[in-house]
């Protein structure tokens, strides 16, 4: 860090390689010159009101303000010295009178070692005081859940005023009053009701925004850093983990590989953690055999030779009765690529695993572009296109970052966005349609008025859900969608093929639509197997709890297999739908199989663009706990043990067979060692396709059926339902639901 | 060591103890800048311009581009102001920044920085007494005391009747005929203990005293600036300057002219 | 050897005396040197008498008696320790100890100084929010037998809360016993108060 660095230039205005609004502290920064400055943020807008950028220029009566001169103009103008003595006493100044007003509060602040103020005022102030006089006090204001506010610390740079209403789109942050009395806050009192509203505590240079959760906690020279993946939504966005004591304190925005550029996180993913080590989680096993006595905290051995003794006597009984029996082993998305390896592995070994979906996704997944986020996140795609419809989706709860990208894009001006779905306030303006299905239908038949707009559009964009496959008439709406693009494709002014995008907002979605088309689990298989074995299990997904409650309402026949065994792996239990199951479906075994969440494994997941992300294991697991690959691993090495008889003609041998390298999806490549290796997984990076065309085939289409019905978004609470299972036991997300759908709503309760 | 002011803002966050929180006592033009609820100030109470300030509303945003609707921000809250008897609730800003489709932070933000937008309640007349240096000294503090003792009420207080608030406030400008006072919109100058009580007593009837010629009332008799002794200039029209009028002729200045006429 | 010749014998510095045992065990005397033989003072009879006397008489032991005597009534500067006690500065680093505000409130406000300051990273200090919102500790370790008692803590805490007091006289039988919780800091605080802010009075304005 140059500090001390004097930096002279001679009227040299003929460097080319500046854009034209570089501001001149930015140009400081790329020579290595770190200019001090408080309210000055690279993704927010210029306001220069702290004053501490201050650089002399010759010529110039004044100081000027680095951040909001253009570097181009000023270097145009004469020599700026950013170190000569004329700046060294403006910093101390400015110093002077910041820290005038400002609190002695440093042992007691969060943001003590990590002070914009603190460190600036040890390199650039003063040690003498000159004021003896009282010091101004501000009453906190209560924000929310979120963000703690210590007003009196507050230097009014007013950056978390600029992000409210540039990014976060809410524009309730203001300062009012002014001189002495300004003071920031949202004058009636209001909760920062925003997804974002987190980041403001990365923003606030010294300790007025502070987090709510876990105050006090930590000091940051004590922290340990460490980079993992985002996994609350689909894309996995980079974060900073921070460690002390094999315990997760606190995650920040991490770097992006390409651009090494930071990005804003969501709440969700800041704060949903502490689900994840809640005392809720079940870190030791148990059987429970409707016996009197149930066994906790066996070992691992026992409860595998539990499992495979239940297993072969149940295939030994109806050896006799000649019925296939079957284990159904029912995913959530959310597993990394190399246990889904694994398990299919274990189904090609013993055919009587059968693997099924949680929950129904892509229909087609031969293409990538049929399950990808195609292009719609590429900045020179979106500055070309000046359309886009929204079909079904909620990118500001379901993905935050594809959001902040259509805002800055709509903000830029020629932009519209037409949602066809519920009315949603997406921070930027944007045009609803019913979320009838009937509109889109007119939209295909060309009979609403918006087609125009198609018409004159330029490279429109379609962004849809992937829950739009989870609808009973999934293939009506696909491929009226299909004849959609098409339509649109001959129609409007496109340069190259559009696609549709969708978005996921399962962590490992598209890993799973890029490895193998699993079936969903249907009432058959429950009535079909005797066994059923969730992984990270998720009884509150739409489809399981859809069954259990048709069950419940005896909607199907009995099952042919009395006593069956359940076996749960995952970190948490929900009880009362348990008991609920085991009832309705027969379950005499139940046994818990512990597992470690997110941050104890390691693993590898694809996220809604297609980029793979390897996530490494970061902090040692608690209890019983062990990681999915490694319990399904030894599933595998017991199974071996124990002959299963049943299903002869499937037993085959070992054959990696993997459905997926064919001239279609060859962009990854599945390669593994022997078995005993089973973690070294590689990927290639062969090639993505994105131009093949179907459209010669002719084959004779399905009849398409369509429910009259709408379009509804999915996720009923940004804080507690979504797609990992972790948030629905954070504090923090549950008291951030609570409120926030006080005010979301007329009932106060 | 914590100054007692903090000790107390720390312990008594009540909304009740925010007004004496920082040691000062603040309202009207000075309030907080933040908002407190009292039973006829909340975010929920009704607030709507009447018809004929709708007509008003729309010639106000007429004289503006459509997209830059911001800018009627401080007219609107003035004649919102007026239209409540002299100050402004929240729901009157939550209005007027519905009206000109800012967000309501915007329009608090602006209400908040001038002091001439009251946001506390104000009796029905808002006595403003300069309590500068040319007012001081012909006698300013007398005529406070004087209302105080009056009226019962200290600065920045209201009467319980809630007829008058007074407060004191800086140089109003009318320092040729101080000691004065503002009561609403009106100048009252040249006031004496005597004909300030005279002038409350005339309020509390509800008949203040009418503005003179010259937009001020002086109330010891003068028609306007001239002084005690009475007028002594201006006793004929002063003749207008001297004006070159072949420059205009054309329709346009010769700009050099100008530099040529200025020297002297 | 004779006697006489054993007491006479003495040695002058740069010759070199020769052992007149050795000469004798080899085998047979050695004649002297002229030189030897002019340094030999003949013994006289006042050095045969003072020398008697001195044996007689018992000198040397009469003068270590009243050595002894001398030194035994001297007075001693050996204190008895365990009922008399040396002068300790106001500045003595001795046992930690939590203090408190005169209200009866902690005063450690958990800022972690301290825990930064030692060198032999003694401290360890887990923080939470109390509830009544204000910032303490609920872990405040010092591992005693990691300290080096350089008062490091007691100059960084900007509170004085931690302080080395006076005491040094905290020895255990177990070493669980010397690593100290935060109880035993804070009743160590109260037990000592009244001397570690009479230290401190008299110390503040150095600090």
């Amino acid at each position: 860090m140059k500090f001390n660095y004097d930096l002279e230039f001679k009227n040299n205005s003929n460097n080319n390689f500046w854009k034209q609004n570089t501001p001149l502290i930015e140009y400081c920064e790329t020579l290595g010159i770190n200019v001090p400055h408080y309210c000055y943020h690279k993704n927010l807008s210029i306001s220069g009101n702290c004053r501490m950028c201050l650089v002399e220029l010759k010529n110039s009566p004044k100081p000027i303000v680095s951040c909001a001169m253009n570097a181009k103009s000023c270097l145009a103008n004469g020599d700026i010295h950013t170190n000569s003595s004329l700046v060294k006493k403006a910093r101390e100044n400015v110093l002077e009178f910041l820290l005038l007003n400002h609190p002695l509060d440093c042992p007691i602040c969060d943001q003590g070692g990590e002070c914009d103020l603190q460190d600036q005022s040890l390199f650039f102030g003063l040690a003498k005081k000159r004021f003896y006089s009282f010091k101004r006090v501000v009453l906190d204001k209560n924000i929310g859940p979120i963000v703690k506010t210590v007003m009196t610390r507050c230097i009014h740079c007013t950056r978390c005023v600029r992000f409210a209403a540039e990014i976060a789109g809410i524009e309730d942050i203001g300062m009012f009053g002014r001189g002495l009395h300004s003071e920031i806050g949202t004058y009636v009192e209001k909760v920062f009701q925003s997804e974002l509203s987190g980041n403001v505590i990365d923003l606030c240079p010294v300790g007025a925004l502070t987090s709510k959760p876990y105050p006090f906690v930590n000091r940051n020279w004590e922290l340990k850093n460490i980079t993992s993946i985002d996994f609350s939504d689909g894309f996995g966005t980079p974060i900073q983990l921070f460690l002390k004591n094999n315990q997760v304190i606190k995650i920040l925005p991490g770097y992006e590989k390409a651009t090494y550029k930071t990005n804003w996180i969501s709440d969700k993913t800041r704060f949903s953690f502490d689900g994840m080590f809640s005392p809720e989680r079940i870190i030791y096993s148990f059987l429970d055999n409707n016996q009197k006595e149930s066994f906790l905290n066996l070992s691992w051995q026992k409860l595998f030779k539990e499992l495979f003794c239940t297993l072969y006597f149940q295939s030994h009984l109806l050896k006799h009765y000649f019925h296939p029996c079957s284990i159904t082993i029912c995913l959530n998305k959310n597993i990394s690529l190399e246990v889904l390896n694994l398990l299919h592995i274990l189904t090609h070994k013993h055919s009587f695993f059968k693997l099924r979906q949680s929950e129904s996704s892509n229909l087609n997944i031969d293409l990538e572009e049929n399950f990808l986020l195609n292009s719609s996140l590429d900045e020179a795609k979106l500055a070309a296109s000046d359309t886009c419809v929204l079909l079904g989706v909620n990118p500001r709860y379901e993905g935050p970052k594809l959001n902040l990208k259509l805002k800055s894009r709509c903000l830029k001006g020629n932009f519209k966005t037409i949602t066809i779905g519920s009315l949603f306030n997406l921070t930027f303006s944007n045009i609803t349609l019913s979320s009838n299905i009937q509109i889109l239908k007119s939209l295909v038949e060309g009979n609403n008025l918006f087609c125009q707009e198609f018409i004159n559009s330029s490279n429109p964009v379609l962004i849809s859900n992937a829950e739009i496959f989870r609808r009973g008439d999934a293939y009506g709406i696909s491929s009226m969608i299909k004849s959609l693009i098409k339509h649109i494709n001959l129609y409007s002014q496109t340069n190259g093929r559009n696609h549709l995008n969708i978005l996921s907002s399962t962590l490992n979605d598209v890993g799973f639509a890029n490895f193998d088309n699993l079936r969903t689990i249907k009432n058959k298989d429950f009535r079909n197997s005797a066994g059923i074995y969730f992984i990270n299990s998720s009884f509150s997904t739409s489809n399981v709890k859809k069954l259990l409650n048709l069950k419940l309402l005896n909607f199907f026949q009995s099952y042919k297999h009395k006593n069956k065994l359940l076996v749960t792996q995952g970190s948490s239990l929900e009880m009362s739908q348990l008991t609920n199951f085991k009832k309705s479906f027969d379950v005499t075994n139940h046994l818990h199989l512990p597992n470690t969440v997110f941050f104890e494994n390691s693993g590898t997941y694809i996220n809604t663009e297609g980029d793979i992300n390897k996530v490494i294991k970061v902090i040692t697991p608690l209890g019983q706990a062990k990681s999915d690959w490694q319990i399904i691993r030894k599933v595998f090495s017991y199974s071996k043990k124990i002959v299963f008889l049943t299903n002869f003609l499937k037993n085959s041998k070992i054959v990696f067979n993997s459905k997926n390298i064919h001239q279609f999806k060859s962009y990854v490549g599945f390669q593994y060692y022997a078995v005993s290796n089973l973690n070294n997984l590689t990927f290639q990076f062969v090639e993505k396709v994105t131009k093949f065309h179907l459209e010669n085939l002719k084959f004779k289409p399905a009849q398409k059926k369509l429910f009259k019905s709408q379009l509804r978004f999915w996720l009923s609470d940004f804080y507690i339902d979504g797609k990992d299972i972790n948030s629905k036991y954070s504090s923090t997300m549950i008291q951030c639901s609570k409120l926030s759908r006080l005010n979301n709503t007329n009932f106060k309760f | 060591m914590m100054s007692a002011a903090r000790l107390l803002a720390r312990r008594l966050p009540s909304a009740a103890n925010r007004a004496n929180a920082a040691g000062q006592l603040r309202s009207m033009g000075h309030a907080q800048s933040f908002h407190i609820n009292t039973p006829d100030n909340t975010p929920e109470t009704y607030f709507d311009f009447t018809e004929e300030n709708y007509q008003y509303v729309n010639k106000v945003l007429s004289k503006y581009p459509a997209n830059y609707k911001q800018s009627a921000i401080i007219p609107l809250l003035d004649l919102a102001q007026r239209q409540h008897g002299g100050w402004l609730p929240v729901a009157a800003m939550d209005k007027v920044a519905s009206i000109v489709e800012a967000a309501p932070s915007r329009v608090y933000e602006v209400a908040s920085f001038y002091t001439m937008f009251n946001r506390t309640k104000v009796g029905k007349y808002f006595i403003q007494l300069c309590g500068t240096t040319p007012c001081m000294i012909c006698g300013s503090e007398d005529i406070k005391k004087t209302i105080e003792k009056h009226l019962g009420i200290k600065n920045g207080e209201t009467t319980k009747d809630g007829m008058f608030t007074l407060l004191e406030v800086e140089c109003l400008g009318a320092c040729a005929n101080a000691p004065m006072v503002q009561l609403n919109d009106d100048y009252y100058e040249c006031l004496t203990p005597k004909t300030m009580v005279e002038l409350l007593e005339a309020c509390k009837e509800g008949k203040p005293p009418a503005m003179g010629k010259w937009g001020s009332l002086p109330m010891n008799g003068q028609v306007s600036c001239e002084g005690p002794l009475g007028k002594t200039s201006l006793w004929e029209v002063p003749e207008p300057p001297k004006v070159n009028v072949e420059r205009f002729k054309d329709g346009a200045v010769d700009p050099a002219s100008v530099k040529a006429h200025m020297s002297y | 050897m004779s006697f006489w010749a054993l007491a006479s014998r003495r040695v002058i510095p740069g010759t070199v005396q020769r052992s007149t045992n050795a000469a004798a065990a080899i085998g047979g005397t050695r004649q002297m040197s002229v030189a030897e033989k002019d340094n030999i003072l003949p013994t006289s009879w006042e050095n045969i008498f003072e020398r008697s006397s001195k044996i007689f008489f018992m000198t040397e032991i009469f003068r270590a008696f009243w050595l002894s005597g001398e030194v035994a009534m001297k007075p001693k500067v050996t204190i008895n320790y365990p009922y008399e006690k040396g002068y300790l500065s106001p500045r003595f680093r001795g046992e930690h100890a939590l203090r408190r505000y005169p209200s009866g409130d902690e005063r450690c406000i958990a800022c972690k100084l301290c825990e930064a300051a030692c060198p032999a990273q003694a401290i360890t200090i887990d923080a939470e929010e109390r509830e009544d919102g204000a910032r303490r500790t609920t872990r405040y370790d010092i591992d005693m037998t990691k300290c080096i008692y350089c008062g490091f803590c007691q100059e960084a805490c900007p509170v004085d809360a931690i302080v080395e007091g006076p005491n040094f006289e905290f020895a255990t039988e177990t070493h669980e016993e010397l690593l100290y919780d935060k109880e035993k800091l804070l009743s160590n605080g109260d037990k000592w108060e009244k001397q570690i802010a009479k230290n401190l009075l008299s110390e503040h304005l150095y600090r």
